[in-house]
C-alpha cells in the first residue's frame, strides 16, 4: 500500500474541525419515521434511497426475508405526499417474496424527463452481484415499476446518478470481492439521456496494480461540477479516512488517492449539492470501527468545495421518536421545498431496523 | 520490450478477453513461460497503454491500438517458432476455458473472516445444480474453486443418486 498525502481541500485548512460536543444539530431540524421495522414482518432494512417526484416523497430500501442478503431481497418504498408528515403503506419496487436465491440490493432513485427512474443492484447471494438494472415508475397513482434493461454489470450504486453538465449522468458504483479481483470503485457514466443503454465503466485505480490501494468495501458518492468530479470513498479497512479521488474531465480519468483529513467513519458517505450552490457531504463521525452512533452533515459555503461547518443530524436515543436510537447509517438526501430531507437506516439495540427522515430547513445550515 | 512483456501481449491477443487467471495459467501451467512476476507486467502494461480492462465476472484485459502495433513489432523480432507454440497452446486453452463457463466456481469474503462459495452447473442458460457453501479460509475457497470444473459432475451425480435414492426416478438431462 502506497502511503498516501492528505487531501489538500475538503475541510477549511484555517478553522479547527469541531469537538465532537460543539457539533450541533441545525435549528428547526425534525426527525420522522418514514417506516418502522417494529410494524413490519421483514427484520433485515438497509440502504435507504429518496426522491421527489410527482409531488410524492418517496423513501424506498432494501430488505431481506431473513439475515442481511439471506431468502430473498427486495426493493420497497413508501411515498408522503405532505412533506414526510404521513406515509403510504410500502409497495414492492423490484424482486418478489417467493424468488429465493435472488436478491435486489440496494436501489438508487434518479429522475430524467418527466419520469422517475431507479438502479437496482442483483446478486445471486451475499456479495455476488451479477447486474445493475434500470427500472421506471409507470404513469399514474399506483407505484408500477417496470425494469427496462441491464445498464452494466454487478456493480453496486449507494447514491443517486447526477446529471452532469456535458448531458450524461454519472454514479460512483463499487463491485466486491469476487475469487481473486479484489473489491474496487468505478465511475458509472450514461449515453447522455439514454439511460437504457449501458453505462461506461471508468476505473478510479488499477485494482489489480500489485503496488496498489486495496479497499475491502469501497462504497463512493461524488460531488459533480462542471467536468470537476470529486469521489470520496468509503476505507473499507476499518477505521482509517475516506480516500478522496479527483477527476477533471467528466470522470473518464481520475487522480491517486489522498486520505480524508475529516474524522470520517468507515461507512457509506452521502454527497450533494444544494441548489444555491453549497456542497454537503453526510457521514458518520469516526467513533472506533463499525461504530455507527452519530451522523453528521458538513457544509461548505456556496460555490467552494471547501467545507467548514458541520452540525449532528442523529445521535443516540432520540426524544422525538420516542427515545428509540443506537446507530443511524447508510445516509441519502433529496433537496425540495426549502428542505433538505436526509434519510438513514435506525438500528436499535434489538436489531430491529427502520428507514428514518431528518428534515433540515436550509435555511439552518 | 522484454521477453515478458511479449508473453503477455501475445496472450491477450490470443486469449479472448482473458483474466489474469487466465492469462497465469495459459503462460504457466502450459510451460510456454517460465513463472515471472506477471501481475507487475499486467499493470506495467496498462499503464503504458497497451492493455486496457474492462469488467466481466471480473477485470478482464484486451490489447489497446497500440498494444496490438506493440505486439505486432515485437513479433517481427520473435521467432516462427514461438509463435506457433502459442498458436497451438491457445487453441487448447480456448475450449478449457470454454468449457470452463458452465462449471462456475466463485467466491468472495465476508467482514467476520469467512468465506461464502457458490458452485454451480450450468448447461446453457439453465442452471443444473447450484451449491452455496461456506469455507473458514482463503485456501480451502481457492483449492475448491480450482477443483470445480474437474469435480461438478462427480458432485452432482453423488447429489442426485443421495436425493433419488430408491425413488425411481429419472435423472434430468440437460442438453
Amino acid at each position: 500500500m502506497p502511503e498516501l498525502k492528505t487531501c489538500s481541500f475538503v475541510w477549511a485548512a484555517d478553522i479547527p474541525y469541531p469537538e465532537e460536543s460543539a457539533i450541533l444539530p441545525p435549528a428547526g431540524m425534525r426527525h420522522i419515521i418514514a417506516h418502522d421495522g417494529r410494524k413490519d414482518i421483514l427484520p433485515f432494512l438497509l440502504d435507504v434511497s429518496l426522491a421527489h417526484h410527482g409531488g410524492r416523497l418517496y423513501a424506498a430500501w432494501y430488505n431481506s426475508t431473513d439475515a442481511e442478503i439471506c431468502g430473498t431481497s427486495l426493493i420497497r418504498g413508501v411515498y408522503s405526499e405532505d412533506g414526510g408528515d404521513s406515509w403510504s403503506e410500502p409497495f414492492v419496487l423490484a424482486g418478489s417474496f417467493s424468488n429465493v436465491g435472488r436478491h435486489c440490493v440496494p436501489v438508487n432513485f434518479f429522475p430524467c424527463g418527466d419520469d422517475l427512474y431507479a438502479l437496482v443492484t442483483e446478486m445471486s447471494g451475499r456479495n455476488m452481484t451479477t447486474a445493475l438494472k434500470l427500472y421506471k415508475r409507470q404513469p399514474g397513482g399506483e407505484e408500477v415499476w417496470t425494469q427496462i434493461s441491464q445498464v452494466a454489470d454487478g456493480f453496486i450504486t449507494n447514491t443517486n446518478p447526477i446529471k452532469m453538465d456535458n448531458g450524461n449522468w454519472i454514479v460512483g458504483g463499487w463491485t466486491p470481492r469476487k475469487n481473486e479481483t479484489p473489491a474496487f470503485p468505478v465511475a458509472l457514466i450514461s449515453q447522455g439521456d439514454d439511460i437504457a443503454a449501458p453505462w461506461r465503466c471508468r476505473f478510479l485505480y488499477d485494482p489489480l496494480n500489485p503496488d496498489g490501494v486495496r479497499i475491502r468495501c469501497p462504497e463512493i458518492t461524488l460531488h459533480a461540477q462542471s467536468g470537476n468530479i470529486v469521489a470520496y470513498v468509503r476505507n473499507g479497512n476499518g477505521d482509517g479516512p475516506a480516500y478522496i479521488y479527483e477527476s477533471v474531465d467528466y470522470g473518464s480519468s481520475w487522480s491517486e488517492p489522498a486520505l480524508s483529513p475529516m474524522p470520517i467513519a468507515g461507512s457509506k458517505m452521502c454527497a450533494g449539492i444544494l441548489a444555491d450552490g453549497r456542497r454537503y457531504l453526510v457521514y458518520n463521525a469516526e467513533r472506533g470501527n463499525f461504530v455507527r452512533t452519530l451522523l453528521c452533515i458538513a457544509v461548505a459555503e456556496p460555490g467552494s468545495r471547501v467545507f467548514s461547518k458541520v452540525y449532528r443530524l442523529f445521535e443516540g436515543g432520540d426524544a422525538a421518536l420516542g427515545g428509540r436510537g443506537r446507530t443511524w447509517f447508510y445516509p441519502a438526501k433529496c433537496e425540495f421545498g426549502g428542505y433538505l430531507y436526509i434519510g438513514c437506516t435506525l438500528q436499535e439495540a434489538d436489531n430491529v431496523r427502520s428507514a428514518v427522515i431528518a428534515k433540515v430547513p436550509l435555511a439552518s445550515l | 520490450m522484454d521477453r515478458q512483456e511479449l508473453a503477455v501481449l501475445l496472450a491477450v491477443d490470443k486469449l479472448v478477453s482473458p483474466t489474469p487467471s487466465q492469462i497465469f495459467r495459459f503462460l504457466f501451467d502450459s510451460g510456454l513461460e517460465r513463472e515471472f512476476d506477471s501481475p507487475r507486467t499486467l499493470s506495467r502494461l496498462r499503464e503504458d497503454g497497451l492493455l486496457e480492462q474492462g469488467v466481466s465476472t471480473g477485470i478482464t484485459y484486451s490489447l489497446t491500438e497500440g498494444g496490438l502495433r506493440r505486439l505486432k513489432e515485437g513479433l517481427v523480432r520473435a521467432s516462427a517458432d514461438i509463435q506457433r507454440q502459442y498458436e497451438a497452446a491457445a487453441n487448447d486453452y480456448r475450449v478449457v476455458f470454454e468449457r470452463e463457463k458452465d462449471y462456475i466456481a466463485l467466491y468472495t469474503e465476508q467482514s467476520n473472516g469467512i468465506f461464502p462459495m457458490f458452485l454451480s452447473i450450468r448447461r446453457k442458460d439453465k442452471i443444473l445444480m447450484q451449491v452455496n457453501i461456506i469455507v473458514q479460509n482463503e485456501a480451502s475457497a481457492k483449492a475448491i474453486a480450482k477443483a470445480w470444473t474437474d469435480r461438478a459432475n462427480g458432485t452432482y451425480d453423488a447429489v442426485w443418486d443421495s436425493i433419488a435414492h430408491g425413488l425411481d426416478l429419472q435423472k434430468p438431462e440437460f442438453s
